[in-house]
């Protein structure tokens, strides 16, 4: 097991070798890491309590006290950005995860047994992948009620079906190779080849799309938040938004700075999964030079 | 492989494919008959919504829906309700959903379709440019929009459009269908209409445009390293119509496919779109049904909506099928 | 035979070419040719393991590469006595086709899978300005022996054989003085390779074309050719005329490779590996003879000095004087 765990550590060296060199990868990184620390420290960071309503309303941005100004209820823009990546990050974190396993699960018993089990399994997927999901969503949380564990499980359960396609497309390229045949010949059982043995050299792909799939979650729920359908206790920057739509002529510090920090949020998760996808790839690690290489020797056998 | 014509006809693959999809109607059909069963509380208050109605009507619903029957008998009759369009009745309109829905759809389909159009030309042009100039200002560009505008939520580039257009240089309207006070026909009132589209059309494209130049881009490029390319250009075909003849229209098949595949996108932006600018579609009565706690409303429009978007899988399929002579119809 | 460099008239006379290709933190040459000549009106072979360069000549001679990194850094080539390094863009693109036709290896990836053969045909035509195109296709469909309906077909609804007929047809269509067929059987089932290798032949006897075939497979060689080049490593070692060369081969690559050629055909089975080793890295060349690691005649000099070429027929030491 010790090579086995060696052979991982310069796996990562690898990818991160290759993530490093990407500029805009990096900067997505730089960005991601700049929410976490807003979202854990939150109570430090911001300035006022970001529920406190003062008689100060609608102060424009550039004050002293109230950096990116005040809303309609006279609290404090700032603080209320800062506690608001809380809940983004929260949610978006938390709900890929439950969709990562649920995709998993499906995607590699889909993949590695085949079948009529595959061929049902991808009906599902199928389905699901129809649904649109921001309606299911927005459906079940109204019948339901709200609250941030639904919101992570919603988002969660409707956003497995393409971590699951991915899973299995692995799946099925693995369960041939060599080391799961001797697996089997050996007489593990294929409950371990699947989870122990095969699972590892999907990793690289599953990290990539759950990065992606957690972008898709902030914007899925600050798209709820914007319906009204967020958390009414926490703030939450698509719930901030859906209070600015009232007072854009009035104030329109309550839209543009909410909606900057989801736009960043979202577009750093992406530039994460872009630059990781590149990296594991090694089709798409140094395009012109390697494409060039692998097409001339190609050409001619 | 078999030729074109060899196997099924293009007609009967479409009947192929129309067959595959009604199980997928079935099945939300039946996800809908699941969430009223499982809703918390009564069930009946997910067939009328949180209205006072009286008694008598919620008794007559308790019946017609099957509630003193067992599980099966209900979903069959459920079944046979929807099949017949009786998709409920809205206390907060005051008439049958279907009808409400049917309604609606048609100013959301406009929506949807000048949308995608808008985005399709905007985003193919910058993509077919993007990988021309390779590696040019333009191709940065296109780059860096596509990156950011796929990370925009729509509700915000709608709030930003209207702060821009219609409150600081007041060039547009901000919302609505047409001018309340206008007095519009004919030419006038499409005009007036057009203008009130202009923003929400916008706002709604961003995201797809950035999408269809994204692929665009890598699609073309992709095809203009292949080897038919290579083999063209020593037959001395000039390079304008590799790229029309040959790139773009290769090109054009994976675009195709993920434009059909994310339609639901749309469906997600357009009901956050219409709310953001108060243009009375699908999506608005989606977000007054909500805060109504209209539940048939909401069913309902989920129904149609799934429903629709399989309709656009079917059809993107057979574009494709029709476009490329490689696919065999299995 | 009067040698290839006896002759008044050169359909393509290369000389010194340089062609590089970038590769992370490096320059590659994958060719360098002193000297290559082609006389008009006959077959030339040009012939070498894969990965020897071969390709890429071709690729230099019609400057179009697979890749943008690639490019011909310096030398003539002469065709019909112009330098195409000269030309413009558009007069370039004029000869390709039109004077000078290539025939692929990979036949299954040269047409657009999605656009009828005729439809692919024609657009060569109008490139080059030529008039009744139909008829002038349905003909050149003809004397390769395929039915006049294959222009209405798709490129996947034809076999290998029919596929690489129309690859020559592409090629000939516009009546090219020069033609270029790298490979044009390797791809296909032996059966079918010699009716594609007759076809060649009898084209060039009927139109009087001047071929360069690139191959790895000598037998191939010896069918058509008059003359053959020996390259290795983006060098050429030997060249003679294919008598000559298949009587006294004069490079110890050269008979390594008959060995493998006759091998090949069952007669010496013994031989299993006619030339040890494989072919060097292009980015890890060994010093002097590039060959000699894997000479059996290899001598004290040959791993310090690069042989040049001995009178105009070959590189190696062992024919100095």
């Amino acid at each position: 097991m010790s090579n086995n765990s060696s052979k991982d550590s310069s796996e990562i060296n690898k990818i991160w070798y290759y993530f490093r060199r990407k500029k805009l990868a990096m900067a997505g990184l730089v960005i991601v890491a700049m929410i976490f620390i807003m979202a854990v420290f939150a109570p430090l960071l911001a300035p006022h309590d970001p529920h406190s309503i003062t008689r100060h309303r609608f102060e424009a941005p550039g004050t002293a006290d109230h950096v990116l100004g005040t809303d309609n209820m006279g609290r404090d823009i700032l603080s209320r950005v800062i506690w608001g990546a809380r809940v983004s990050l929260l949610v978006g974190i938390l709900a890929s995860v439950t969709g990562t396993i649920i995709g998993i699960t499906l995607g590699a018993v889909s993949g590695y047994f085949g079948g009529w089990v595959d061929n049902l399994l991808m009906r599902i997927t199928e389905l699901f992948m129809t649904i649109p999901r921001f309606v299911l969503a927005l459906v079940v949380i109204s019948f339901f009620g709200t609250g941030i564990n639904r919101l992570i499980l919603v988002i969660g359960f409707l956003s497995w079906p393409g971590m699951a396609r991915i899973v299995r497309s692995e799946y099925l390229t693995h369960k041939s190779h060599p080391y799961v045949e001797s697996g089997r010949v050996i007489g593990m059982s294929d409950w371990r080849l699947i989870f122990i043995e095969i699972l590892p050299n999907v990793m690289p792909q599953v990290v990539v799309v759950a990065t992606l799939d957690i972008a898709t979650a902030i914007l899925l729920e600050a798209g709820l938040g914007f319906f009204g359908l967020g958390d009414p206790n926490l703030v939450s920057w698509g719930g901030m938004l859906s209070l600015a739509q009232g007072y854009l002529r009035r104030a329109w510090w309550m839209s543009v700075f909410p909606g900057l920090a989801i736009s960043l949020a979202v577009l750093s998760f992406n530039l994460v999964g872009d630059g990781l996808n590149e990296a594991t790839n090694p089709r798409l690690q140094s395009e012109g030079f390697n494409t060039a290489e692998s097409k001339l020797s190609g050409g001619k056998t | 492989m078999s030729k074109k014509g060899e196997g099924r006809s293009l007609g009967q693959y479409a009947l192929l494919r129309i067959a595959q999809a009604l199980p997928l109607i079935i099945a939300i059909i039946i996800i809908n008959f699941l969430l009223i069963n499982l809703a918390p509380g009564d069930p009946v208050t997910a067939l009328i919504g949180e209205f006072p109605v009286p008694q008598e009507y919620v008794e007559e619903m308790r019946a017609n829906f099957g509630l003193d029957q067992n599980i099966a008998v209900r979903l069959v009759r459920y079944l046979g309700n929807v099949l017949r369009g009786d998709l409920g009745f809205s206390f907060n309109y005051r008439v049958p959903v279907l009808d409400l829905v049917l309604n609606r759809l048609g100013r959301t389909i406009i929506l949807m379709i000048s949308a995608i159009t808008f985005a399709s030309i905007v985003g193919i042009s910058l993509g077919v440019a993007a990988a021309k100039w390779r590696n040019s200002f333009i191709d940065n560009f296109a780059v860096a929009f596509a990156t950011i505008g796929y990370s925009i939520p729509v509700f915000w580039s709608g709030q930003i459009l209207i702060l821009i257009f219609a409150i600081w240089l007041g060039w547009l309207p901000s919302g609505g269908l047409q001018s309340i006070r206008g007095d519009y026909f004919g030419w006038a009132l499409i005009v007036d209409r057009a203008r009130h589209m202009i923003l929400p059309m916008l706002a709604l494209s961003l995201r797809y445009m950035a999408l269809t130049t994204r692929l665009t881009r890598s699609s073309l490029l992709e095809t203009l390293n292949s080897d038919f390319i290579l083999a063209a250009k020593s037959r001395g075909v000039k390079s304008r119509g590799i790229l029309w003849n040959h790139g773009l229209r290769n090109a054009a098949m994976p675009i195709i496919t993920v434009v059909g595949f994310h339609f639901t996108f749309m469906v997600a932006g357009s009901a956050l779109v219409e709310t953001v600018f108060g243009w009375p579609g699908i999506g608005r009565l989606l977000y007054t049904s909500i805060t109504a706690r209209d539940f048939p409303v909401l069913l309902g429009i989920l129904l149609v909506v799934s429903v629709a978007v399989i309709l656009v899988t079917l059809i993107t399929d057979l574009l494709y099928a029709f476009v490329d002579p490689r696919v065999t119809y299995d | 035979m009067k040698k290839i460099d006896a002759y008044d008239d050169y359909i393509l006379k290369i000389k010194d070419l340089v062609t590089e290709i970038k590769i992370p933190g490096q320059i590659i040459k994958p060719v360098e040719i002193e000297n290559f000549l082609i006389p008009e009106g006959k077959i030339v072979g040009l012939a070498g393991e894969s990965g020897s360069g071969k390709t890429m000549t071709a690729y230099s001679i019609l400057d179009l590469f697979p890749t943008t990194a690639a490019r011909v850094r310096e030398g003539q080539i002469l065709f019909k006595d112009k330098d195409l390094r000269g030309l413009s863009g558009n007069s370039l693109r004029k000869i390709r086709g039109q004077e000078i036709g290539m025939v692929f290896q990979d036949f299954s990836k040269i047409f657009n899978p999605v656009i009828k053969i005729g439809k692919q045909l024609k657009e060569e035509l109008t490139a080059h300005g030529i008039k009744n195109q139909q008829e002038r296709i349905a003909r050149a469909l003809d004397e390769v022996g395929l039915a006049r309906d294959v222009a209405d077909r798709y490129p996947h609804g034809l076999s290998g054989g029919m596929l690489q007929r129309v690859g020559i047809v592409a090629a000939l269509i516009c009546n090219p003085s020069l033609v270029i067929a790298d490979e044009p059987t390797t791809a296909l089932d032996v059966t079918i390779q010699a009716q594609i290798l007759d076809l060649l032949k009898d084209l060039q006897a009927e139109k009087d074309f001047s071929l360069l075939l690139i191959t790895h497979d000598l037998g191939v060689i010896a069918d058509i050719c008059d003359y053959v080049y020996i390259m290795y490593t983006g060098k050429i070692v030997e060249v003679g005329d294919v008598y000559e060369i298949y009587e006294a081969p004069k490079h110890p690559y050269t008979k390594g490779l008959l060995k493998g050629a006759f091998s090949m055909q069952g007669e010496e089975k013994s031989i299993k590996r006619p030339i040890k080793g494989s072919i060097p890295s292009l980015s890890e060349l060994p010093q002097g003879c590039r060959f000699h690691p894997r000479c059996p005649e290899v001598m004290e000099r040959c791993r310090e000095q690069e042989p040049p070429f001995f009178n105009q027929e070959v590189a190696c030491w062992l024919y100095e004087n």
